[in-house]
């Protein structure tokens, strides 16, 4: 736990630490230069409404809104871009050699039998790296967060699903995650770059498939329905008056009032598909009688939408980090 | 040199396997996919299209929508694995032959033993190679089998999918693992050899091949006629564009333009002459304002007929690959030959 072990460890993996910085950095520095580029440029509140394209002579409040647009399509979307899997791929940088590399490079027996409990050692390793993890990703955390912000001003932006992992606590999990499983990969297969491709495949496999379903999941206890008016038309220049998070599917609503999820043809004729049974014509109900909706996340399941997606990374990258150590103390010195 | 190569399979197996289950897993998935679409049964019989784009008859129709649900999903992945995983592979393949023996400190005993680190480094290099070598040609041949059973549904390769078929991605292979090679023996560690060969391979592949195509585009642009409706036929009329404008072909024009840049002013100018200004009303449903339109309209219509692209035909794409083969085999085979040097005058740790 001494500031010369914590010095050691970043001697030693001095490469790694540059690169994670400078990476974070890199990230953390561009979205706030962004989101201020983003809030320089002065708006009024009356000019959204009044842009019609970049087309023709340009009132002084359309010019204000090209500008802004011009922004945000250069610099802020191709930044977000980079912010989907950066994260994680830093977190497994500074997470794959902590143990890896001792094990190839055979000094952990001769490291371990210095120190009296192997956990110890772990631990020393392990503290200045994850401090430079946690430090990085809050930054690069905060500075996404005010460029969502930064972005947000317009009417003509709102969130998406996919707008969660890219910012704020979520992308902090992410760091952590790509460090967690970096480092348990290492001590598991005992080689650097082995254990860097073994753990960006099951980070990226995290990424594409669990994060979405745990946003998914998380989103089923906020649907709402809107109507296909709602959503195309009431807003400014032609967007809906309702945006939604995300897209779960189509919903009918009854005369009575009663919405119901599907086709028409399922709700009158359930099975018919599979089961292959004729649906009887009077079976169909008259479709102009129901109202077509559209089943939502609504913009309001932001929060707790992230609070699930944080609380699911941090006890992966937890549980990650806790398994390592019982795999160091078992673990062969070559 | 048997013993070198069992030494060096001993050493990197699971770069090897990792390399070569992922080619055989892409190279399996483009042959499944492929066989979907020969399936479909697809033929010329299909174009051309109506105005209103659709194929000939209904069961074209029908194929054609399984063609396009084919391509979007399990084609999809596949096109983007033909783009990565050759040169991914390469650095996997690459990185570890000199970096690994340095990280362990085992070259200065090994170097000892071997009359030359030339001979040395060619003996452990040479294998790796090799098995990289038949992976790529492989995965080059199924690219290439894919991209061509896409011809039925009249879909060609973009310009930035030139190294994911053929000799282009044997060639891009190739590359990645000279560039490997020389980055983990400069560098004499396997992470951050494989994190800069990462990042020098994306850079070619991404600035450096499309600064070279904006070049070759330049050159081999040709302008023609914007409004062509070749798309009915299905056929691709161009592969890269370069440039737009409009041009009055009766007067003569600069640097290969096909006549000389229309001016819209003078066409305001020739409205306003000849049909008087336009009647203030914004909803243009006036009779007096629909009058004034077709008188307007023939005339604005001469400068919207004018437009043409510069563009880069399609049959081009034959010449851009063998471009990129060249440039890939150039940069892989510098790397690999300047590693020798690197390899002869370097420390062994």
């Amino acid at each position: 736990m001494s500031g010369r072990a914590a010095w050691l460890t970043i001697k030693m993996h001095r490469f790694e630490v540059l690169i994670a910085v400078a990476l974070l950095a890199l990230m953390g520095v561009s979205a706030w230069v962004v989101a201020a580029h983003m809030n320089a440029v002065t708006v009024g509140p009356e000019c959204w409404s009044q842009w019609e394209g970049s087309v023709g002579r340009l009132n002084a409040c359309q010019q204000a809104v090209e500008r802004w647009l011009d922004v945000h399509e250069h610099e802020s979307g191709q930044l977000t871009g980079f912010m989907g899997l950066l994260p994680a791929a830093v977190g497994v940088v500074l997470g794959v050699p902590i143990v890896a590399r001792e094990l190839e490079l055979r000094t952990v027996s001769f490291a371990w039998s210095l120190q009296g409990i192997r956990w110890r050692w772990l631990l020393s390793r392990l503290w200045p790296l994850l401090v430079v993890a946690i430090v990085g990703g809050v930054l690069v955390g905060f500075a996404t967060t005010e460029l969502r912000s930064a972005r947000l001003v317009s009417p003509f932006e709102a969130d998406s699903m996919g707008d969660i992992a890219r910012q704020g606590p979520v992308l902090l999990t992410r760091v952590l995650i790509g460090f967690g499983v970096g480092l348990l990969a290492g001590s598991l297969v005992g080689r650097t770059l082995p254990a860097f491709l073994v753990a960006g495949l099951l980070v990226a496999a995290w990424i594409m498939f669990a994060g979405p379903t745990i946003e998914r999941s998380a989103a089923l206890s906020h649907v709402s329905y809107a109507t296909d008016e709602a959503l195309s038309g009431g807003g400014v220049i032609g967007y809906g008056s309702v945006r939604p998070l995300d897209w779960l599917g189509e919903a009918y609503r009854e005369p009575s009032g009663r919405i119901m999820d599907g086709s028409v043809y399922e709700l009158a004729c359930p099975g018919a598909n599979t089961s292959g049974s004729e649906c009887p014509e009077s079976a169909f109900v008259p479709y102009e009688d129901y109202e077509r909706m559209a089943k939502i996340v609504p913009q309001s399941a932001w929060g707790s939408i992230e609070q699930a997606e944080t609380g699911a990374g941090l006890l992966v990258a937890g549980l990650a980090i806790l398994l390592t150590f019982p795999v160091v103390a078992r673990r062969r010195a070559g | 040199m048997s013993r070198a190569v069992w030494l060096t399979w001993k050493m990197h197996r699971f770069e090897v396997i990792a390399g070569v289950l992922l080619i055989g897993l892409l190279a399996i998935s483009a042959w499944i996919v492929t066989g979907h679409i020969t399936s479909l049964g697809l033929s010329d019989a299909c174009w051309p299209r109506d105005a209103d784009g659709n194929y000939a008859t209904n069961a074209c129709d029908s194929l054609m929508n399984d063609f396009y649900s084919i391509t979007s999903s399990e084609g999809g992945f596949v096109r983007i694995g033909l783009a990565l995983v050759a040169p991914i592979v390469g650095l996997i393949l690459g990185v570890p032959i000199v970096a690994r023996e340095l990280e362990l400190r085992t070259t200065s005993f090994a170097w000892s033993l071997q009359a030359s680190r030339s001979h040395w480094l060619a003996s452990r290099a040479l294998p790796m190679l090799l098995v990289a070598m038949v992976a790529f040609v492989v995965l080059g041949i199924m690219g290439s089998m894919f991209f061509d059973t896409l011809a039925v549904g009249r879909q060609g390769a973009a310009l930035t999918e030139v190294a994911s078929g053929g000799a282009a991605l044997v060639a891009r292979g190739f590359m990645a693992v000279g560039v490997a090679l020389l980055v983990g023996a400069l560098t004499g560690r396997t992470m951050p050899a494989f994190i800069i060969a990462a990042i020098v391979v994306v850079a070619w592949s991404v600035m450096g091949v499309t600064m070279i195509q904006a070049q070759l585009s330049h050159g081999w642009a040709v302008w023609t006629p914007s409004n062509d409706d070749s798309w009915q036929a299905g056929q691709l009329g161009y592969i890269a564009y370069v440039d737009h404008g409009n041009f009055d072909t009766t007067k003569p024009g600069e640097d290969g333009q096909p006549g000389a840049r229309f001016d819209f002013d003078t066409l305001d100018r020739e409205a306003i002459a000849t049909c008087g200004n336009a009647p203030d009303d914004d909803s243009g449903e006036s009779a007096e304002f629909r009058a004034w339109a077709d008188c307007a309209d023939p005339i604005y219509q001469r400068g919207n007929d004018a437009g043409w692209n510069l563009t880069v035909p399609a049959s081009r794409y034959g010449d851009y690959v063998a471009v990129d083969t060249l440039a890939s085999l150039l940069v892989g085979g510098s790397a690999i030959l300047l590693t020798f040097p690197v390899v002869a005058r370097r420390r062994p740790s």
